[in-house]
C-alpha cells in the first residue's frame, strides 16, 4: 500500500468531501459555489475541502468553459481504493475460512 | 462461506461459526490460536481494544506495507456465532508513525 492510497482514504473519511464526490458522480462538474449552495458550509470550507480531494488527487480542474472554476472527478480515482477494498475483503475471506475451519475442527 | 458487503473506506467481511463465541475468542487472542488460521508470520499484531469475547481489533503490518486497523465483532447466532470483521487504513498518519515507532522499539 502506497501513501498515496492513504491519502485517498482520508480524503474520504469525510462526510462533507463524500457529498462532494456523490454530487460530482451525479452531476459531472461542479463548482466552489454551487458546491456552497448546496453543503451547510461556507464557501471557505468547501474551498479547503474541494483541496483536499485534489491532492488526494480525486479531483480536478475541468477545461474552463467560462468564468467559473469548475472540477471534475479525475480518470480512475477511485480505483485505488476499489482495488484495495477488493483484495483485502479476498484476503478477509481465505483467513475467515480457515478461522472457521480451525475452530470448528477443536471442537 | 465468508460474506463480503462493501463499505466506503473499510473493508467488511464476515463468517458464521459453528462454536461459541468463547471458542472464536481463543483462536483471535493468542498466538498460538492466530497461527492456525492467519498463516502470514511477517504481519506483526498490536492488540490495541480487548473486550471478551464480543470485541477486538488490532493494527497490524509488515516490513513491506503500512499499518492496517482490523476490527472483530463476534455475535452469538442460533447456530452458533456470527465473525464481522473489518479493516481500514488509518485516517490520520501519526497512528501510523505511532506504529512505525511501536515496531522498532519492540
Amino acid at each position: 500500500m502506497s501513501d498515496e492510497l492513504g491519502q485517498v482514504f482520508a480524503a474520504l473519511s469525510d462526510p462533507t468531501r463524500r457529498a462532494m464526490i456523490e454530487a460530482l458522480l451525479r452531476e459531472g462538474t461542479t463548482s466552489v459555489p454551487r458546491l456552497t449552495a448546496e453543503l451547510p458550509i461556507t464557501r471557505q470550507a468547501v474551498a479547503k475541502h474541494l483541496a483536499t480531494l485534489d491532492h488526494a488527487g480525486l479531483v480536478e480542474r475541468a477545461p474552463a468553459g467560462g468564468r467559473e472554476v469548475r472540477y471534475r472527478l479525475r480518470d480512475g480515482a477511485l480505483v485505488s481504493a476499489s482495488t484495495w477494498l477488493a483484495e483485502t475483503e479476498s484476503a478477509w475471506e481465505q483467513r475467515l475460512a480457515r478461522l472457521k475451519g480451525a475452530v470448528e475442527r477443536k471442537r | 462461506m465468508a460474506e463480503r458487503t462493501q463499505e466506503r473506506e473499510t473493508a467488511r467481511t464476515e463468517v458464521e461459526i459453528e462454536a461459541s463465541p468463547e471458542e472464536i475468542w481463543e483462536a483471535l487472542v493468542t498466538e498460538e490460536g492466530r497461527e492456525t488460521w492467519i498463516q502470514e508470520p511477517d504481519r506483526e499484531v498490536y492488540v490495541e481494544v480487548v473486550q471478551a469475547p464480543s470485541r477486538l481489533v488490532w493494527w497490524w503490518g509488515s516490513e513491506d506495507e503500512p499499518a492496517t486497523r482490523v476490527e472483530f465483532e463476534i455475535v452469538s447466532v442460533p447456530a452458533g456465532a456470527r465473525v464481522v470483521v473489518t479493516e481500514s487504513e488509518p485516517a490520520f498518519p501519526t497512528l501510523l508513525l505511532a506504529m512505525r515507532f511501536a515496531r522498532v522499539l519492540a
